[in-house]
């Protein structure tokens, strides 16, 4: 995945200056690897993700997927091949926690059974045993249990890109942790490549090969956690790392 | 009190009319001749509805269809014009300042001759022979002003130098119109010490009491009678004649010549205080108005030897609500259900409307659609009868107006929450949707109409309960229903008729509302929350 000049202004909600959500970015997603994206809120990670699936269109720059042009894809082509997971999950209601994991499957055309099977075998990846939550609704479950649900769904189709928008945010520490185990070792086995927004090092520290920090739609530096500590490049990344004190690790 | 004889009378003539009605049904293969019989929603002209009914019934083998109780004038001309009735009885004074617009001061006969000519000329609707009454604008005062001081007091003329010192309690209609109050004014000169605006039946009660000493009055009301006071003479003949005539339709008479032939039999035949009595019977003593209509034919002597015109369902006067209805359980069984189809078929349309049509929207702009949703909910503001003297002329009366009417009411709520639940469905699972690959027209399908339909179904039950109390409107144009029994009792002032349509149509209401919102959680999806 690569991003040239990115840049995203939204117009202004009222009267005002317009919203300069992401600032003319370079970036390079290296096939496999788990970049997460850290910075504040509203210093336009997630924007990132959203330029990526074409949730949001650029208004500067192009985006890369495999050296094809993402304006030349259809949207709906494009998000079938990209999982996505949001903080609040956004399971589908009133569809039981199979036909949620098989979305993608189904949008895909997959057989009945194809998708019911593979669904099964992810939620028993996810620590959700089929036999007992596999007909349940989202709203029987915990919110710890809906987010396992909502990451089976984005790998339910073996998308060769993953994204995920504060993935963990909206749990408890305990239940973040369990889960954040659980998606760790669900990519393990996979040549995948995923893309995390968590405005928490602690968590970027955990998951990711690569951290991109992002202040005010600036990207700032893009290097490994090692790299970050040792040599970050710019003083908002050294502060950043005081605050958390992952650096003291 | 002749009610035990009444009684006797109904219950017999319906006991004999049943089998007898049921043999000549049977008996008659050919499809019968069908005349339908409107008229205005007062008691009067509903009595006189009744009559050419029961005359028609009884002199000819017309099917007769009544439509009794039509909103008004406009209403009841409409429906002649477009065929949706073939007579009603009007009044010529009616028939020449509100219908043609001409200046009402004529005399009796210039105001028969204009109209009938008219009529004839613009519409092809002929006047028959006039009943033989007028009801037109009168003074009446109180007796005790005349008798006591011997005063020479029969004509208005003779009022004008008394009325200074005179209070006037009149009805509102009569205050305003120009061929009231204000054309009398000017006609006599007459001015009143005060005028006190006030409703048509406490005004009579009002002078009962001595608080006022004036009063406007129809000629034929039969509080008359009852009422110490004395109608004045209008000597200079200001008020416009208002004879009563049967007003009936061209091609009826020519298709049904009989027709004519049997309303002329009432020509001269009912004069002033005949109209009075009668109408007091139903005024005060609150008879049924067909068993009213049965007596004046026998007393007329126009049935025919032996014949039994009495309708059927007669109610006899019964004491007690539960008696009252019970006694009438067939008719308002009738109603029922005619005001459930009305309601079920208007409600049904709604929803066919407004979902699609907020699915239509859906597609503008959250601006759009919203100016669009209030210019429509503007249909809801409109009054009824309003919306009925827009719809007459397209669509007649009866039915398919009332329907109409319904309709356009129900669409608005549904609309409304249509709109509302598929805007905000849950956005964050509309958010996942759209970036898992949904296209917009599978988002829209599977996701938010599923979830908007509790939404979608609460706007259904509020439109469910604005439509069964609306549809009581239809007995207005002669589309039946609970309105029925309200509106003639609310015009006979007849309270037991009044509940035995607003307390089934109240049950009903609430019986829909809680079938609606069963029907509603029947349909909310699996795993949405109420």
């Amino acid at each position: 995945m690569r991003l040239r000049g990115v840049t995203k202004v939204y117009p202004a909600p009222t009267r005002g200056d317009d919203v300069r959500a992401v600032e003319s970015v370079d970036l390079d997603i290296e096939l496999g690897e788990t970049l997460v994206l850290v910075g504040e809120s509203g210093c336009g990670k997630s924007s990132i993700l959203r330029l990526i699936n074409r949730m949001e269109e650029p208004t500067a720059g192009s985006l890369f997927f495999e050296d094809v042009d993402l304006s030349t894809i259809a949207p709906t082509e494009l998000r079938r091949r990209i999982g996505y997971v949001q903080q609040t999950g956004g399971l589908l209601p009133h569809w039981s926690i199979e036909r949620n994991v098989g979305l993608v499957p189904q949008l895909l055309g997959w057989s009945r059974a194809r998708r019911r099977r593979r669904a099964r075998e992810l939620l028993e990846l996810v620590g959700l045993p089929p036999g007992a939550y596999a007909d349940r609704y989202p709203r029987q479950l915990s919110g710890g249990q809906r987010q396992r649900v909502a990451v089976a769904r984005a790998l339910a189709a073996d998308p060769p890109l993953v994204l995920l928008d504060e993935p963990f945010g909206a749990l408890d520490a305990i239940t973040r942790t369990e889960v954040r185990q659980t998606f760790k070792r669900l990519r393990a086995s996979r040549e995948q490549t995923a893309v995390i927004v968590t405005h928490d090092l602690d968590e970027a520290f955990q998951l990711s090969d690569r951290i991109a920090v992002m202040r005010r739609g600036r990207l700032l530096q893009t290097a490994t956690p090692r790299e970050l500590v040792e040599r970050p490049a710019d003083p908002y990344v050294s502060e950043l790392l005081d605050r958390s004190g992952v650096a003291r690790s | 009190m002749n009610r035990p004889a009444l009684l006797l009378l109904a219950a017999l003539s319906a006991g004999s009319h049943l089998p007898a009605a049921a043999q000549e049904d049977a008996q008659d293969d050919q499809p019968r001749g069908k005349i339908v019989v409107g008229s205005k929603n007062f008691a009067e002209n509903r009595l006189l509805g009744e009559l050419f009914a029961q005359l028609i019934e009884a002199r000819t083998d017309l099917e007769v269809e009544r439509r009794l109780g039509l909103a008004g004038t406009e209403f009841c001309f409409e429906a002649l014009r477009n065929g949706s009735i073939d007579m009603y009885p009007e009044y010529t004074g009616t028939g020449l300042v509100t219908l043609l617009g001409r200046d009402p001061s004529a005399s009796k006969f210039e105001a028969l001759r204009t109209v009938r000519a008219e009529f004839l000329r613009r519409f092809d609707l002929h006047w028959l022979a006039p009943i033989g009454f007028e009801n037109s604008f009168e003074l009446a005062v109180r007796g005790d002003l005349v008798v006591p001081d011997g005063r020479d007091l029969r004509t208005i003329s003779d009022l004008v130098e008394l009325a200074p010192d005179l209070r006037a309690g009149f009805g509102h209609e009569f205050i305003e119109r120009d061929d009231g109050l204000p054309g009398l004014a000017r006609a006599y000169g007459i001015r009143f010490g005060s005028v006190q605006p006030m409703l048509q039946a406490p005004n009579y009660q009002a002078a009962a009491a001595g608080a006022v000493d004036v009063i406007d009055a129809y000629t034929t009301d039969g509080r008359l009678l009852v009422y110490d006071l004395v109608v004045l003479e209008d000597d200079l003949g200001f008020f416009p004649p208002y004879e009563a005539a049967p007003l009936v339709r061209g091609d009826t008479l020519a298709r049904y010549p009989q027709v004519g032939a049997v309303l002329g039999l009432l020509g001269q035949a009912i004069d002033e205080r005949r109209m009075r009595a009668v109408n007091l019977r139903l005024q005060e003593q609150h008879e049924a108005i067909e068993v009213v209509a049965y007596d004046l034919l026998l007393e007329l002597d126009l049935l025919p030897a032996g014949a039994e015109t009495v309708s059927p369902d007669f109610a006899p006067p019964t004491s007690g609500l539960i008696a009252y209805m019970w006694s009438r359980r067939r008719e308002l069984t009738r109603y029922t259900l005619e005001h459930m189809a009305l309601s079920a078929v208007a409600l049904g349309l709604g929803i066919l409307l407004a979902v699609p049509l907020a699915l239509a929207l859906d597609r503008f702009r959250t601006g759009t659609s919203e100016t669009l949703i209030r210019i429509i909910g503007m249909s809801q503001t409109l009054p009824s009868l309003a919306l009925f003297g827009f719809l007459i002329p397209l669509l007649g009366v009866g039915v398919v107006p009332t329907v109409v009417a319904l309709w356009i009411y129900s669409v608005f709520p549904i609309l409304r929450n249509s709109c509302t639940g598929l805007r905000e469905a849950d956005p964050d699972a509309v958010e996942a949707a759209t970036a898992l690959g949904m296209t917009s027209g599978q988002v829209l399908r599977r996701v938010r109409l599923p979830l908007a339909v509790p939404t979608i179904m609460a706007g259904v039950r509020t439109a469910g309960v604005i439509t069964i109390g609306t549809a009581t409107i239809g007995a207005f144009i002669g589309a039946g229903g609970l309105g029925q029994p309200i509106i003639a009792g609310v015009q006979l002032v007849n309270i037991q008729q009044i509940l035995s349509g607003a307390i089934p149509a109240a049950v009903l209401a609430l019986a829909a509302d809680a079938a609606l919102g069963g029907l509603g959680r029947l349909l909310r999806p699996h795993g949405v929350g109420s």
